[in-house]
């Protein structure tokens, strides 16, 4: 028991220690945040609702506002804020690599600037790698590919290019962390919805469900945050039957 | 002959010289009429009176503009305006009165005389009244000596001790003189946006303004402009800058 | 979710090991230093569409068709980068073929690598006998079958404006077409402050910088002008012998129309989206609050009674129900929002110096100039900053390039015009765009302008 408790009061003095020393020698180096005036106003948002812009490509590493949740805090702060739930997850090894990701399923601002940056190829602004040549009907994204088909067969073959305005729009729109990872992984959800001659979404049901519960809610969200695609090449309405394909990457 | 035979012929000659005779007596009456057609022109000679109008377009002018006469006249052979002379019974005339003038118009017939009046306004310019003592403001050094502008802090319109001292002196001096009256500015340090500027050097400008009235000044001699920032009394980037334009200015109202 | 494996009483050994290797991660991660700028990621990562502009063929031999043809590529090639919604393929990569009609385009060469776009605009361009007579095509590069997505069409007296004018709604059409639906920019108009000497007058310009000419001419000091929704008349705000006063210009008619003075300073008018009302700062009781009066200026009425300057109103574009307002009644000048009547008075910044509102056309958004840190002694950078109405949580667009103001949202709610000064000094001011995310900046106009505010179509 003693022995328990002098390691214990031995890493507590580490672990301050540590803490303490950290701050007093970094401190000087970097301007504290938020209170240098060039820096001052440094981001702090998650928003809820998009401007209405395409996410920017992965070429533009210019501060970008995404449909998404930009990042809400420099990653210093919340690496401070994460050594208090981890201990209990430390022991395993495999999860080492993980608090960063893990952390924002405690906190309730999820940042998604942590991970994604680093993997991607550096395209060059001009496409000299080609833009993303893919299918019509099926669009690959970063947590999953989204398909669609318009139960019109003849509207799908003359208007290829609605169709895919249509499948861009939806999938921009798709907030794949709503979706719990964990539980969507590999799974589909079909939805099936109506576009009237404005080009208004209406009459969206969930066709088949996926399992999770997470991810049909977030396939159902993203078509409420569609206001409208542009008015009908032809005809009165179209049905569509949307699919969200998670995959984690 | 029978007797009544011979009535008979009276009776009938009888009547055919009554009937001769109506017949040419009924004729005699229609012609008792006056025939219009045998009457010549109606001219004096028929005894009626003349009637005459006048009237002119524009009724007032400028200095040097000019004016078009426009006059009627009936049953008369002689029409005259007085300042032309002898005109037409109808016609226009274009006239340029220097001042004011009555032009009257006289049309004499066989049947009597008439006349007709229009009154021309010409607006002149009054001469510049030689200012009196009782309205003279002063110059404007005298008044920049004893009236001097209050300044403030950044984005308040409140005012400071200093400035509370400065009203006073500047409303003693106002009720001494109580023919000048103060044009007061608002203005703000080049910072910051120009439309909420506007409004702050307005709130700076009225502050003064309701310390003044407070200070026994009539609040009829007192008025307010805003600049914000759009005028300036310095341009440097610093404080002693700014400061000299967050100020309500006096100045004399002309 | 993760189940983290502890038994109930860890033993000794294995609590140092976990601490010691959270003290190293907390180490490593010191060497990874807060950012200015978030670099954030494309959430989904679907793409944008690749489109590819061809210059147009010449079709007639008239001498004023190569510099007018060149006018038109020009305009159409930037209508569509500005546009915010496209990957616009560079010149460089494209073929050198000019198709003039649909039989003449090989579809094959455009839609396959290096150019490998997804729609190709292209067509035929003339001036004949005075007139310019341009054909224009969109065609779906991957969709061999169908290829055709737009014909248009267009015949207009031959000059360089008309030449602009036939790109700017050749690129609008496109745009409306494949960009869901919201119309595009290319025909709006942006309506400026110009400096001229010791005086200020309006100005007006195209949506991209061209075509500046003046629309005042009165040699004082004219500020804050508003396009009503209609286009059919500028309110801006002037000052005259009395102050500053409300005044309204008929571009129909070129002439001032009437509005009716007020006492005190009147400022900064601001349209309700039906075009019926107008919205201004008005100080005829003392103290500058917000009125609304209609379009003539009659029935006006006061919204507002704070104590301190209202000021610098706009309406929500979407509803017309709600205004946003500066109001310095605490001090510093705050961003307020109301409903139109005056009441549910909620304040949206928590501090700084907060100035100059605009709404954005879809009623979600607030774009404005922001000061964090205000007052002698920390002095602060005023940038122009977008936040979300619904959750107060805010966006910095502009950053290090010196104070910023007015923004002005474009009607489709992707970009932003605002006023930059790059030293401070008001005579340095330009006007600059950039899309909603702060992105793509670029200035329109030369020093010496200032106060854009966008057409609303």
């Amino acid at each position: 028991m003693g022995g328990n408790l002098v390691g214990s009061l031995i890493l507590h003095g580490l672990v301050a220690a540590v803490i303490f020393g950290w701050a007093f020698i970094f401190r000087s180096y970097t301007p504290p945040w938020g209170e240098q005036a060039s820096t001052a106003g440094a981001i702090q948002a998650t928003m809820v609702a998009s401007l209405p812009l395409p996410p920017k490509q992965r070429d533009l590493d210019t501060g970008v506002l995404t449909s998404e949740t930009p990042s809400p805090a420099p990653l210093i702060a919340k690496e401070k804020t994460e050594p208090p739930p981890t201990p209990h997850e430390v022991p395993i090894p495999t999860k080492a690599v993980k608090p960063p990701k893990v952390a924002p399923k405690a906190t309730p601002q999820p940042p998604k600037h942590v991970q994604p940056v680093p993997p991607q190829p550096q395209k060059a602004a001009t496409g000299d790698t080609g833009g993303i040549r893919i299918p019509q009907a099926t669009m690959e994204l970063k947590n999953g590919t989204a398909s669609m088909s318009v139960q019109n067969r003849t509207f799908g073959a003359r208007f290829a290019y609605y169709v895919n305005i249509v499948n861009r729009t939806v999938a921009q729109n798709w907030y794949t962390q709503e979706a719990d990872p964990i539980a969507s992984n590999g799974k589909s959800v079909t939805i099936v919805f109506d576009i009237n001659r404005e080009g208004i979404p209406s009459n969206a049901r969930i066709e088949t469900r996926s399992g999770s519960p997470t991810l049909d809610t977030s396939a159902m969200r993203a078509l409420q945050r569609v206001d409208g695609f542009g008015p009908l090449p032809q005809g009165d309405h179209i049905t569509v039957e949307y699919t969200f394909n998670y995959r984690r990457q | 002959m029978s007797a009544t035979q011979t009535k008979l012929q009276r009776a009938i000659v009888l009547a055919a010289a009554v009937i001769t005779i109506a017949a040419v007596t009924g004729c005699h009456k229609k012609n008792s009429g006056v025939n219009p057609s045998s009457l010549g022109p109606t001219t004096a000679s028929t005894g009626e009176a003349p009637t005459a109008t006048i009237t002119a377009d524009p009724l007032t002018i400028d200095q040097g503009q000019s004016v078009v006469l426009n006059w009627r006249t009936q049953n008369a052979d002689t029409v005259t305006i007085d300042g032309i002379g002898q005109v037409n019974a109808n016609g226009t005339q274009t006239v340029s009165p220097s001042t004011s003038t009555n032009f009257h118009l006289t049309a004499k017939g066989a049947g009597g005389t008439t006349d007709a009046n229009v009154r021309v306004t010409v607006r002149v310019p009054e001469a510049p009244t030689v200012p009196t003592n009782e309205s003279d403001m002063g110059s404007e050094e005298v008044f920049h000596q004893n009236v001097k502008d209050v300044f403030f802090d950044y984005d308040s319109y409140d005012l400071r001790p200093d400035a509370q001292s400065s009203i006073a002196q500047a409303a003693s001096y106002l009720s001494a003189h109580p023919a000048i009256r103060v044009v007061i500015g608002g203005y703000c340090d080049s910072r910051g946006s120009a439309e909420y500027n506007l409004a702050l050097g307005e709130n700076r400008a009225n502050s003064a303004r309701t310390a003044l009235v407070n200070a026994g000044v009539a609040a009829s001699r007192l008025r307010v402009i805003s600049y914000g920032k759009e005028k300036q009394f310095c341009t440097e980037e610093n404080e002693t800058c700014w400061q000299q334009n967050r100020r309500a200015q006096f100045s004399l109202d002309r | 979710m993760f189940s983290p494996v502890r038994t109930s009483t860890p033993t000794p050994a294995r609590l140092p090991f976990c601490m010691a290797v959270l003290c190293l991660l907390v180490l490593g991660a010191s060497s990874l230093h807060a950012q200015d700028w978030f670099k954030t990621e494309t959430s989904s990562g679907a793409s944008s569409i690749r489109i590819a502009v061809a210059d147009f063929k010449p079709l007639s031999t008239d001498p004023q068709t190569a510099p007018f043809k060149h006018t038109f590529d020009t305009t159409l090639f930037n209508d569509l980068t500005n546009a915010g919604i496209f990957d616009v393929v560079s010149k460089s990569l494209q073929p050198q073929s000019t198709p003039g009609a649909p039989a003449e385009i090989n579809l094959q060469q455009w839609s396959t690598a290096p150019v490998s776009a997804a729609m190709v605009a292209f067509g035929g361009f003339s001036v004949q006998g005075g007139r310019v007579i341009c054909n224009g095509y969109l065609f779906d590069a991957k969709n061999t079958q169908y290829p055709q997505v737009l014909a248009k069409q267009y015949n207009e007296a031959a000059s360089e404006d008309s030449a602009r004018q036939i790109a700017h709604r050749f690129a609008d059409e496109i745009i409306f077409r494949l960009g869901g639906g919201t119309p595009g920019i290319a025909e709006t108009k942006i309506y400026y402050v110009k400096i001229a000497g010791g005086n200020k007058e309006i100005w007006a310009m195209d949506y991209d910088g061209a075509n500046q000419h003046p629309v005042t001419h009165l040699g004082t000091i004219s500020i804050s002008p508003r396009i009503s929704p209609d286009n059919s008349r500028l309110a801006f705000s002037s000052l005259g012998k009395n102050g500053f006063q409300i005044r309204m210009f008929s571009l129909l008619l070129n002439r001032a129309v009437n509005f009716p003075s007020a006492g005190g300073t009147n400022l900064s008018p601001a349209w309700s989206p039906n075009g019926k009302d107008v919205a201004y700062s008005s100080s005829r009781t003392g103290d500058p609050e917000i009125w609304i009066a209609d379009a003539n200026g009659g029935l006006a009425r006061r919204i507002t009674s704070f104590r301190g300057p209202d000021v610098s109103p706009t309406y929500n574009p979407k509803t017309g129900s709600q205004i946003a307002w500066v109001s310095g009644r605490t001090g510093l000048p705050q961003i307020y929002i109301m409903d139109a009547d005056g009441s549910a008075v909620q304040r949206m910044t928590d501090g700084g110096y907060a100035s100059s509102p605009s709404w954005s056309p879809n009623g979600q958004f607030l774009a404005f100039a922001w000061n964090r840190k205000y007052g002698p002694g920390a002095p602060g950078g005023q940038d122009i900053y977008v936040m979300e109405i619904a959750t107060k949580r805010w966006i910095q667009l502009t950053h290090d390039s010196g104070p910023c103001d007015f923004p002005s949202w474009s009607p489709d709610g992707r970009h932003i015009v605002y006023a930059n000064s790059a030293n401070g000094r008001a005579s340095q001011t330009r006007i600059w765009s950039m899309l909603a995310d702060g992105t793509q900046k670029h200035p329109l106009t030369g020093t010496g302008t200032d106060m854009p505010n966008w057409s609303w179509k």
